[in-house]
């Protein structure tokens, strides 16, 4: 079957997807750009600034443009199609995208926005030729925010339960769990960069969190080139 | 100023001036005071007025324990000011006394209120008149208290943090056994917290000359990472989980060890008067003398049970107060400790203990005299009358075990101490100090460092030589001799004037044995009824005196009495700190801000924020029926269920058949339960052999996933659900006009023939992606657009502007709810209950109980079918504009015989319209119902069809 309904990159005739929280990015400052079919926070009047801030407390940034595909089926046949060293409450990086066990039955993968057509497009065939599996895709569903920073723990220990101590929440760690009162994943991508993924619906709420747990510790907006220049790229 | 010579340890900072008012007044402070310092050290000596009887009260412990010297501080009440160290411009006022803290007139209850305020004194006095109640109750809170709140602002005033600290070990309580744990275990390797309700670390070392020692330790735990919550107080123990308010932060602390290192405290005595200010425990004359170097009296009689209120003796001395006399309770006394005060020629009186100190709004002298265990003089003795300003008094030490008690420890009493301590550790709690009976700071220390080591070898840290280690300070801690005390009498007093069991509610020791006399005989009854343990101390100062005198009163054992259960909080704290920040988790679909653009009333529906209409909810149905309407439904509940086995699936699930369903059409679902009733209803659109695309009401949502989870759980069939609920956004465009809007949009053929009704069609609307799905929840020709969640203000913004010329409006819920039920169309949860089936609710045909298979709930309905219903829902309408509230009764024979479910104005129709549950004989066309409503009686005529399009021809057109 076919669920291009689900798909933003299949949308035509100048259709931009927006997030939900773009008025609140823009009266943080924001200069929007539309990059990939998404108009994404490019920046928040200083890419140098919002580097200082992500070195000295944290940074925020809106990271939903990201690809996310949803497979489900049997562990074995998830096994087939997965990278091979698949692991729970781990994320495995492959093929540049973040492959995060959900529960055995069901794998969240995460990909840069450019790259979720190709990469659904591959998963599809694989999907048609195993048994019992299928594939969905969440990229709307599922807002994603970056938080990135020495601060970055304490601030989500303001919404979490979550235990992000380094030694208990490893790199590449990966949790389902409650941000906020809300169901939520959290994936540490690296050092102290945290994905908090969770359902679209409650992306003005979270973010109205989020950021004021942050700036009360003295986190910064951060754009899209600021974490091109770090070297973490929405979905990259 | 009473500031004595420079102190060792003393933690004002004598070269920076603070300044605050007290009162309105001017105070000058020094850095590092408390405010309670800073006012003592300026002469004052009553720092707040009693609960009831608005007695005087002066400083007593000097560490955050008794209710003595509560203030407001920049409006906030119940702050200690013994504690609270002082800021500059702080404004801090007294509480509970009229006009002034040195003179209240309200003083008139403690010397002619006792007949009116026994205890209860509510349920027995001033109940008459009744109607005078209310005139009553708001004099008596009034009067009474421990400080008044502000006015109800419309915003929070302060902020409050939630903060979420796993640890793998949690020590509470920062005295030398304390730090002593959580330096081994931090050094061990453990992550640690330490919390201490004081400035600094260090507990009682800091006032008893062991500062350095106590300071050495602190910066040791910070070298070895200990995380150090100072002052930070231990609210309680939850399944694990310890809340500690700290500053304007509550952690909630989850550590795999924990340490109870929380000491003990010291009790006062129960005799006449031992509420005037000048009546003071043993610690709080030392921490005044060597943290502040202030002078707590000039002439002091000290009372002691123990060697601790002997070495307050000697340790206010060489403060430079005069030890007018020692009174030890102990008979024959022969301690270290005896002998030193003996040696330094200071006057000491064994066998006996004060029963009365003198003075009406200060001590002025003390009455002591040798006593039996029951306190009462021993005959043949004489009282002595001392003079002095100060009376010292040191009860022993109790354990401070109420988190071990909330833990699951056991309180068993000691005999010999005449105390509780907390025994039976539950699984990972460890106790270590005088909280686990060490007598001195030696033996804390040696018990923490052994504590500490413990925890951590539970975590698996350490190694053989630590194991060593752990194997000497045990037996060097199993070593340590027990100490010796003499259990305090419960009370020892003249028989003339008060003897305070609870300062905080002004409860006396007649008080315990009036309620005993009453029939509160046991201590959990007695303490609800006389309200002891109940105030801002939470019973550290009131609990032993309190269990004594019920043991005195009840001639039963005090281990037969028994403690009361510990409860949190364990230290008192401001509501607002559980309020924690005020936000509601609270769902949007992508197009709420485009809503609220348009003039949208927001308001909540469910878990969403939704409009309920744009200012004209009138104009916006009407505006359905004649042109076209525009509303914003993603809150629909939508999952695809897919796999081989997904028509099989859903046969199982819903009483009508999907597997038959042709790929392109939507059929309509009423979920049961394995009861039948009715669950939730939506349409399920087959888009291929083996998809289904499912759309739930909007609070369903969350729980029709879970069922359907559940049930493939259970059944393991070919099948995978995904909820797509926040992935995509839906929109219902509706009216006469829509068919052309749509053509406008897409190239999809919209033509009756080619999209007919219940058709689901994928195309792209706007250069959107779309699933449309032809359905008329409000009546009209309309069309049910999915899309992705992002692209929402895009395929809104360009269906508002290309309907346009056709005169389409966007319509919230409010008109919504009309357009629907003039279609009788029902909402589950609303017209429907737990208890409503399908064959009830007039929708008999949705049921194919002739279909093969089992499904979720046929036996119910096949039982169902087969009886006479109790009520049946049906419609109504009232001519006269008369709309009753949804909840009104439906009057059968005087009595009520059903409710109504909905209701509202039709303006399209120009009638009331309704639905209503209603006995079977009234479910017939014309029949009258009668409605009581409010005090109202009304009158409505039963319709079984639609109000309005009931041929469905508008819908289909």
């Amino acid at each position: 079957v076919t669920l291009e309904f689900l798909s933003v990159d299949t949308a035509r005739d100048g259709a931009v997807a927006r997030s939900s929280v773009e008025r609140a990015l823009l009266s943080g400052g924001a200069r929007m750009e539309v990059r990939d079919g998404w108009a994404v926070a490019a920046d928040f009047g200083s890419v140098d600034a919002e580097l200082r801030a992500c070195a000295a407390a944290a940074g925020i940034a809106e990271s939903s443009a990201m690809g996310k595909l949803e497979l489900q089926g049997p562990a074995a046949a998830l096994a087939d199609i997965a990278p091979a060293d698949l692991e729970p409450g781990r994320a495995t990086r492959a093929g540049g995208a973040w492959w995060c066990t959900v529960h055995p039955e069901r794998l969240l993968v995460l990909c840069p926005p450019a790259a979720t057509a190709e990469l659904r497009d591959g998963l599809e065939a694989a999907v048609a030729a195993a048994e019992r599996t299928s594939l969905v895709e969440l990229t709307t569903g599922l807002a994603a925010f970056t938080v990135i920073g020495p601060a970055a723990r304490e601030i989500l220990a303001r919404l979490s339960a979550l235990d992000l101590r380094p030694a208990s929440f490893a790199e590449r760690g990966f949790a389902p769990v409650s941000v906020g009162r809300v169901p939520a994943m959290v994936l540490r991508e690296n050092g102290d960069r945290f994905l908090v993924l969770f359902g679209s619906a409650y992306a003005e709420y979270m973010w109205t969190a989020l950021t004021d747990a942050g700036f009360a510790l003295g986190a910064s907006l951060v754009g899209a080139d600021a974490l091109e220049r770090l070297g973490v790229a929405v979905g990259a | 100023v009473t500031r004595i010579g420079r102190q060792p340890g003393e933690r004002i900072d004598r070269s920076t001036e603070v300044s605050f008012s007290f009162d309105g007044k001017p105070v000058s402070a020094l850095a590092g005071d408390t405010i309670a310092s800073a006012l003592y050290a300026g002469g004052r000596r009553t720092f707040s007025r009693s609960f009831k009887y608005h007695r005087p009260r002066g400083l007593l412990c000097c560490a955050g324990q008794c209710p003595n010297c509560l203030v407001t501080v920049d409006g906030a009440p119940g702050v200690r000011a013994c504690t609270e160290p002082v800021r500059e411009g702080m404004e801090v006022e007294h509480i509970n006394a009229t006009p002034s803290l040195d003179l209240d007139v309200m003083r008139v209850t403690d010397v002619a209120g006792g007949p009116f305020t026994p205890p209860g004194f509510y349920y027995k006095t001033f109940i008459r008149p009744r109607r005078a109640w209310p005139l009553y109750e708001r004099v008596l809170r009034g009067v009474a208290g421990l400080g008044r709140l502000g006015r109800p602002k419309p915003h929070r005033e302060w902020r409050t943090e939630y903060r979420r600290r796993h640890a793998d070990v949690l020590v509470v309580g920062g005295g030398p056994a304390g730090l002593s744990a959580a330096v081994q275990a931090a050094e061990l390797g453990a992550d640690v917290v330490l919390v201490d309700e004081g400035p600094e670390p260090g507990g009682h070392l800091l006032s008893e000359g062991g500062h350095d020692r106590a300071r050495a330790l602190a910066a040791r735990a910070r070298e070895a990472g200990v995380e150090i919550l100072a002052p930070g107080a231990a609210l309680g123990f939850f399944d694990g989980i310890v809340p500690v308010w700290a500053g304007d932060t509550l952690h909630q602390i989850r550590a795999r060890r924990h340490i109870a290192a929380t000491g003990a405290i010291e009790q006062p005595l129960v005799f006449t008067g031992n509420d005037l200010p000048g009546v003071m425990l043993s610690g709080g004359a030392r921490r005044l003398a060597s943290l502040y170097a202030l002078s707590p009296g000039e002439a002091a009689v000290i009372a002691a049970v123990d060697d601790r209120g002997l070495e307050a003796a000697l340790a206010l001395r060489r403060a430079g107060v005069r030890i007018a006399l020692v009174c030890d309770l102990r008979p024959g006394a022969d301690t270290p400790a005896v002998h030193a005060l003996r040696d330094a020629g200071i006057d000491l009186l064994t066998g006996a203990t004060v029963i009365a100190a003198k003075g009406r709004s200060q001590v002025r002298a003390a009455v002591v005299a040798e006593v039996d265990a029951d306190g009462a003089q021993r005959p043949g003795t004489r009282r002595r009358v001392v003079p002095c300003d100060l009376l010292v008094v040191s009860g022993g030490d109790v354990p401070a075990g109420s988190l071990l008690l909330q833990a699951g420890a056991k309180a068993t009493f000691e005999p010999a101490t005449g105390r509780f301590m907390p025994e039976a550790l539950p699984e990972g709690v460890e106790a270590a100090g005088a909280v686990a009976g060490a007598r001195d700071a030696a033996d804390a220390e040696l018990s923490g460092a052994v504590a500490g080591t413990a925890a951590a070898h539970a975590l698996g840290l350490g190694d053989a030589a630590s194991q060593a280690m752990a194997e000497e300070l045990r037996a060097r801690l199993d070593g340590v001799a027990p100490g010796e005390a003499a259990p305090a009498p419960a009370m020892a007093g003249t028989g003339e004037g008060k003897c305070f069991a609870c300062l905080c509610e002004d409860v006396t020791a007649k008080d315990i044995a009036f309620s005993v006399d009453e029939g509160f005989d046991s201590i959990e009854l007695s303490k609800r009824y006389t309200t002891v343990t109940m105030g801002p101390c939470q019973g550290r100062m009131c609990q032993l005196p309190s269990i004594r005198l019920m043991a005195k009163s009840t001639g039963a054992s005090m281990e037969e009495v028994g403690t009361t259960t510990a409860r949190p909080p364990w230290s008192s704290v401001p509501m607002g700190v559980f309020a924690g920040r005020p936000f509601e988790p609270a769902k949007r679909s992508s197009i709420h801000g485009r809503h609220r653009e348009l003039g949208g009333h927001v308001l909540w529906a469910g878990d969403w924020r939704r409009a309920y209409d744009y200012g004209d909810p009138e104009g916006e149905a009407l505006a359905v029926h004649e042109r076209a309407g525009l509303i914003d439904v993603s809150t629909l509940g939508k999952m695809i269920v897919q796999g081989p086995d997904a028509g099989a699936f859903l046969d199982r699930l819903y009483p009508n058949r999907f597997s038959n369903l042709k790929p392109g059409r939507i059929r309509y679902g009423v979920l049961g339960s394995d009861a039948g009733r009715i669950m939730d209803d939506g349409t399920i659109c087959r888009l291929s052999d083996d998809a289904f695309y499912v759309t739930t009401t909007s609070s369903g949502a969350e729980a029709v996933e879970g069922w359907f989870t559940w049930w493939q759980a259970e059944w393991r069939m070919d099948v995978r659900i995904t909820d797509l609920t926040p992935a995509l956004c839906a929109v219902n465009l509706a009216g006469p006009k829509a068919r052309e809007i749509m053509g406008a949009l897409s190239e999809l053929d919209c033509s009756n023939e080619a999209f007919a009704y219940l058709d689901g069609k994928r195309a792209h609307v706007a250069g959107v992606p779309s699933l449309l799905l032809r359905i008329g929840f409000v009546g009209e020709l309309g069309y049910e657009i999915h899309f992705p969640a992002a692209l929402g203000e895009h395929v809104w913004d360009a269906i508002m502007e290309a309907g346009s010329p056709y005169g389409l409006r966007p319509f919230g819920l409010e008109p919504q709810r009309v357009l629907r039920l003039q279609k009788m169309h029902i909402l589950v949860g609303q017209d429907t209950d737990s208890e409503s089936n399908p064959f009830d609710a007039a929708m008999p045909w949705i049921v194919k109980l002739d279909k093969d298979g089992d499904f979720i709930g046929r036996w119910a309905l096949e039982n169902a079918q087969q009886r006479e219903p109790v009520a049946k829902l049906v419609g109504f309408t009232m001519p006269n504009g008369d709309v009753p509230h949804e909840g009104a009764a439906i009057v059968v024979d005087g009595g009520p015989g059903g409710r109504v479910t909905s209701s509202r104005f039709s303006h399209k129709l120009g009638r009331t319209i309704g639905m209503a549950w209603v006995p079977p004989s009234l479910a017939e066309d014309g029949a009258t119902l009668e409605i009581a409503d409010e005090g109202r009686r009304l009158r409505a005529e039963v319709t079984t069809t639609p109000f309005y399009d009931p041929d469905q021809e508008r819908l289909r057109s």
